[in-house]
């Protein structure tokens, strides 16, 4: 919750930047941008790898805990297709391609940005990250009404991290693992579907 | 767009490589916080500057909340059906 503030409260200054005009007219985002996210591809590649428990998780739990981030992935794309279909102004690529970014705004309004366009980034980063804010607000309700792994879903990539202590206070802490694992899977894929979704 | 994969699949490699290293983790989550705020707040600039962006901004951010509740409920209607016939204990 607070990363999200700070994420945003960048996002906002940078918006106040460029409307004051206090930047040069030079200034080539997308070449900029562009070096930027190899740097950030780079570096959410080794905190991924790094990090024991991705693996851990993995190797620890049976074949059932697989189809958590599966039925999560196709969920969403259920979900998001449909309001292409209810929004005309959405294409059902642009769609999924946002609902893709599962919560990880950071790293999916980058990506759309460069992959597609300014607006479209834009999009994906209020979007994720109010689907972040949801969960955290609206678990409880959903875990009484759609069974324990709801939470997880609905955290999507976030499931691992920032709402992983809702999860395990409304689930459980058997969840918590559940959604560790989930959230990793979702959080290692992003990357992957958005381009996949873009450049097909 | 591959390119972008293949840095992606080398950082995880090397990330393998440093399990062992946690001093090196800290640097890498701190680099990783500010390259992620810098992006964002170069996003927000060319937001700032885009006039096309910035007269639909409404209409993004409804786009936008309609995405996630999309996402939401499918995600969550779906588990609702794997948590019963997969996971509740009966």
């Amino acid at each position: 919750m607070k990363s999200s503030l700070i994420i945003f409260a960048f996002f906002v200054a940078g918006i106040l930047a460029g409307l004051s005009g206090v930047i040069p007219s030079g200034f080539d985002w997308d070449k900029i941008g562009g070096y930027a996210l190899y740097i950030l591809m780079f570096l959410a590649g080794s905190s991924i790898g790094s990090d024991r428990n991705s693996w851990k998780v993995l190797a620890t739990h049976n074949y059932k805990i697989i189809w958590v981030p599966v039925t999560i992935i196709l969920g969403t794309m259920v979900g998001a297709a449909l309001v292409s279909l209810v929004l005309p102004s959405l294409t059902l690529r642009e769609s999924l391609a946002v609902g893709a970014g599962f919560g990880y705004y950071s790293l999916s309004s980058v990506f759309i940005t460069q992959l597609h366009s300014h607006s479209l980034g834009v999009v994906a980063l209020l979007s994720n990250i109010f689907r972040e804010v949801a969960t955290l607000l609206i678990t409880p309700f959903l875990v009484t009404y759609f069974g324990k792994l709801a939470g997880i879903a609905s955290g999507g990539a976030t499931a691992m991290d920032t709402t992983l202590p809702v999860i395990s206070r409304y689930s459980g802490k058997e969840y918590a693992i559940v959604a560790v694992f989930s959230g990793i899977v979702l959080t290692i894929l992003v990357p992957f579907l958005v381009t996949f979704i873009l450049t097909i | 767009m591959i390119s972008i994969l293949l840095v992606l699949t080398t950082g995880i490699l090397v990330g393998l490589m440093t399990v062992r290293k946690p001093r090196l983790h800290r640097i890498n989550n701190h680099l990783l916080n500010w390259s992620i705020y810098l992006l964002l707040f170069l996003l927000g600039i060319s937001v700032g500057t885009n006039e096309e962006v910035i007269r639909s901004l409404g209409k993004i951010g409804y786009e936008a909340v309609a995405i996630a509740i999309g996402s939401i409920a499918g995600s969550v209607l779906f588990s609702g059906l794997l948590y019963r016939f997969l996971f509740k204990k009966k």
